[in-house]
């Protein structure tokens, strides 16, 4: 058990945390500021969706949010003193779940690029 | 049977100290402990300890020959003053061992050990850890503990010590959690069993110091010494007793009568409020007993005028037990103090090395009597003492085991006393008497406090030993009222009281036979110390019709006596 | 003083199918204690009765108990400050020995875990090593510490996580490594920053409220977290 190991995911879960609060707020300023009048129709996110910056900020948010919901439930997992070798299969298994959720939701994000 | 090359029975700082010793010769060592070794009584140490470490300005041409001289004066010269000068020469580095181990000492300004002066010292000479030095100390030395790897038997009870044709074998021990008796075969046994404090009424002591360990060596044959020098440390709390530290007076606190006078002045001019525990207690007594106490039962520490950041840095816990335990707050207000029962000078007959009578058998700390402290102990010695000497006995006793031909001797001898034990055990849990246990104690802790207490007479003492008599007498019929086996405090207790009941009955007569006036011993009836007479050692060995006194010279090396004052 | 209604929580593994509670009627007096209320049972009511106790000066750390909903020193607890009806049970989710007698063994071993002693490599001199006062000053609330057992019964991680070594474990840590006399930061922090260890901690604070010594354990872990978190960012 040696190697401090928990520091990076204590750590990685702060940055994380940190992080987000300002890519919401950006998400939160564009979606209510930058283009209001387009309001939650159809064509008014496709054509938001065409913007690279935004494109990214949400990409960013999309990471960062999946890192930072599956690495609280694996605390809260790991908080029950499962044995180390279970702690690393759920590891594995909430990684394969965050890469799963992030490219099904960039797909999503990117729809409308090539349109 | 449990086989152990070295068995130390006491978890505090002496029993530690040595078990640490034999434990760095690569020994088998345990301990066996009545409690889990941090809560001994040690830990409730408040004040400091003693080494002419010299690192306060005014202290700077400090030395062991002067502590010494300090120790010898203030045990009213009934110390033996090779052993003192064994103790305060090894002082300094005993505590700077203490250090390098960790112990968070409180600090002077350039970062050394500070050093406050303390009753009967002519120099700033006890080094603390604010006013809890003895948690400072226990925990630093239990760490060690762990660091070493010491085996320790928690929460059993030594009941019996074996030892036949002069030689030590091992110990019968009760598990409190199980309630079973068990043997331990041991090349050597060191007690650090502690005092006998709970003996008395107004004890600043431990619950758990009954001093069962001193009773158990006193019927197995070893002579127990000076046991009727017993200290009253002159400030406990007026509600509880529960010790309010020299260190206060150390660091400025006056003492103050209903007339609002700084009364020391009467009894000791020089010294005041610095004077040693014996002059001090009685002073205070004797102020209260004239009628200028409150209530008629106690006097004030007045520490206002040390300031709220003095309390706050250098008296945490005393402000913290004024206030859980009197309902009073030290900055605004004076504490109600009284002198209390604290300390047994007196205890297992033994040398600087801890040997006893008997071969492998070895004690240190309150439940010996080397003697270093004589008839009167100075504040800082004691935890001095229970290092210095802790180290010595475990060195001797790794000796003696290195040395040994012959090993795991007399496993019958502990079998039989295992069943021994166990049958009267048995005989105690089935007996259907109609004593309450608790009430016997308390009776001999009334009488014991009232009539062998800081002020002694002829008369008062004999009708003291006749009611601890009947008292032993009747506490041939206790009633158990619990008689299960798993963690029977009942049985545990009872088990104590035959012990405490011997140690006051040693101390009666000690006290009767001793017909001077010396450090706490001091009667009404004959006032002047006579050292012509009585400039001896006391020595009570066990008959079952109660001690045969006999008595040791002192070891003079330099110091003649002299008249004391303050 | 008005009667006191104690109830005690009683249960002898070698008798009982389950625990129960057991009430006294005792008579009151000023300025009584917990601890003497109960030895008051033990000795004229029911010898049966089990508990800890030593120093009765809050020095000791046996007698920690859940009284009246807390966690507090039968020894300091005066019973004129929780009214007339005590309840007394022992040291939540410890396993019970009898009565309010609960095992100490695995608080214990954490503490030994995170070797809570100076370590050091260097020869020390002659003299004592030096220390500041400041820097005495600032271990002093940790080491106030008495072992009781207080902030180990009352903190979550611990209930759930039986590995977890407990608040006063990586207070003790902590202590050491803020001690300027200690070179063992590497190893202590091996031991304890592991994902059984510090990151279990999730603030709750449980442990800073029970305290009777009134330590904050809480800002002593987050700092050993912060020393942690240091210690990787700076590649030591």
């Amino acid at each position: 058990m040696n190697g401090m190991k928990g520091v990076w995911a204590w750590l990685g879960q702060r940055v994380s945390g940190v992080v987000l609060v300002f890519l919401l707020g950006i998400h939160l300023w564009v979606l209510h500021f930058v283009d209001p009048g387009a309001g939650v129709v159809f064509q008014g996110v496709a054509i938001r969706l065409r913007s690279v910056f935004f494109i990214v900020v949400d990409l960013a948010l999309l990471a960062f949010s999946l890192y930072h919901g599956l690495n609280g439930l694996r605390t809260v997992i790991l908080d029950y003193s499962i044995s180390e070798k279970a702690a690393r299969k759920l590891t594995w298994v909430l990684t394969a779940v965050g890469v799963a959720a992030f490219v099904y939701g960039a797909l999503g994000l990117m729809a409308f690029l090539s349109v | 049977m449990i086989y152990h090359q070295v068995v130390v029975v006491g978890g505090g700082l002496a029993g530690l100290r040595a078990a640490i010793q034999a434990v760095e010769t690569q020994l088998d060592v345990a301990v066996i402990s009545r409690v889990h070794p941090v809560r001994s009584h040690s830990v409730a140490a408040q004040g400091g300890i003693n080494a002419a470490l010299g690192n306060a300005p005014e202290g700077a041409d400090d030395s062991p020959e002067k502590h010494a001289f300090d120790t010898i004066k203030g045990s009213d010269y009934l110390a033996d003053q090779d052993a003192v000068e064994i103790m305060t020469r090894e002082a300094p580095e005993r505590v700077i061992e203490m250090e390098h181990w960790g112990c968070p000492f409180s600090r002077t300004d350039e970062g050394r050990i500070a050093q406050r002066p303390f009753g009967g010292a002519g120099y700033p000479r006890t080094c603390y850890a604010s006013d809890k030095t003895g948690h400072a100390l226990l925990h630093t030395v239990y760490q060690q503990c762990l660091k070493q790897d010491v085996k320790v038997y928690e929460e059993w009870s030594v009941v019996r010590l074996v030892i036949e044709d002069g030689e030590c074998l091992g110990v019968i021990a009760l598990n409190l959690v199980t309630g079973e008796l068990e043997a331990f075969q041991a090349e050597a046994v060191i007690f650090g069993t502690g005092g006998a404090g709970r003996v008395y009424n107004n004890s600043s002591n431990n619950i758990i110091n009954t001093g069962s360990g001193m009773a158990i060596a006193y019927k197995a044959g070893i002579p127990l010494k000076d046991l009727e020098f017993v200290q009253f440390h002159p400030t406990t709390l007026a509600t509880n007793n529960v010790l309010v530290t020299e260190g206060a007076r150390g660091e400025g606190g006056y003492l103050v009568n209903n007339k609002g006078e700084r009364f020391m002045k009467r009894y000791a001019p020089n010294a005041m409020e610095l004077g040693p525990r014996d002059i001090v207690a009685r002073s205070i007594q004797t102020e209260i007993n004239e009628g200028r106490g409150f209530e008629g039962r106690y006097v004030h520490l007045d520490l206002r005028h040390l300031g709220r950041e003095r309390i706050l840095e250098r008296l945490p816990a005393i402000r913290d037990i004024a206030i859980s335990f009197a309902g009073v707050d030290p900055i605004s207000e004076p504490i109600p103090v009284q002198p209390g029962q604290h300390y047994f000078m007196g205890g297992i007959d033994c040398n600087s090395d801890g040997e006893t009578r008997a071969t492998g058998f070895f004690a240190a700390g309150e439940c010996a009597c080397v003697s270093v402290h004589g008839a009167n102990r100075l504040g800082g010695n004691s935890l001095l003492e229970t290092i210095v000497f802790g180290k010595r006995a475990g060195d001797k006793a790794a000796a003696y085991v290195k040395g040994k031909e012959k090993t795991r001797a007399g496993g019958k001898a502990l079998a039989a006393a295992l069943r021994e034990t166990e049958a009267e055990i048995d005989q105690l849990l089935g007996a259907d008497g109609e004593e309450n246990p608790a009430d016997l104690r308390d009776e001999m802790r009334r009488v014991m406090f009232e009539k062998v207490g800081l002020f002694r007479e002829e008369k008062q003492m004999k009708e003291a030993l006749e009611k601890i008599r009947e008292l032993k007498d009747r506490a041939k019929r206790i009633r158990i009222s619990y008689k299960g086996r798993r963690y029977n405090l009942d049985l545990a207790c009872s088990l104590e009281l035959e012990g405490m009941l011997l140690m006051a009955e040693v101390i009666c007569c000690g006290a009767i036979e001793r017909k001077e006036s010396r450090g706490s011993h001091y009667r009404v009836d004959y006032r002047e110390r006579d050292d012509e007479n009585w400039l001896k050692h006391t020595l009570a060995y066990y008959t079952p019709d109660g001690p045969r006194l006999d008595f040791k010279e002192v070891t003079i090396t330099k110091y003649e006596p002299q008249a004391r004052r303050y | 003083m008005q009667k006191i209604t104690l109830n005690v929580y009683r249960f002898d593994p070698d008798l009982d199918q389950e625990p129960y509670w057991k009430s006294y009627e005792l008579p009151g007096r000023e300025g009584v204690t917990v601890l003497e209320v109960l030895f008051e049972v033990l000795e004229h009511h029911d010898g049966s009765l089990a508990f800890r106790y030593s120093c009765r000066e809050a020095i000791c750390g046996a007698c920690a108990m859940y009284i009246n909903g807390s966690h507090r020193l039968a020894c300091k607890t005066q019973v004129s400050h929780l009214g007339r009806v005590l309840w007394v049970s022992p040291l939540p989710h410890m396993r019970v020995i009898k009565d309010l007698v609960v095992d100490m063994d695995p608080f214990f071993e954490k503490y030994k875990l995170i070797k809570p002693y100076l370590l050091s490599n260097s020869k020390p001199p002659e003299k004592e090593r030096y220390q500041s006062p400041d820097e005495r000053r600032y271990i002093d609330e940790m080491i106030s510490c008495i072992l009781c057992g207080s902030c180990y019964s009352s903190c979550p991680s611990v209930w759930t996580g039986e590995h977890y070594l407990g608040p006063a474990a990586l207070m003790w840590a902590y202590r050491f490594t803020a001690d300027g006399r200690d070179e063992g930061d590497a190893e202590r922090l091996n031991l304890t920053a592991q994902e059984g260890g510090l990151w279990r901690c999730h603030t709750i604070f449980n442990c800073t409220e029970a305290c009777p010594k009134n330590i904050n354990l809480t800002h002593s872990i987050q700092q050993l977290k912060k020393k942690a978190a240091a210690r990787v960012l700076g590649g030591k």
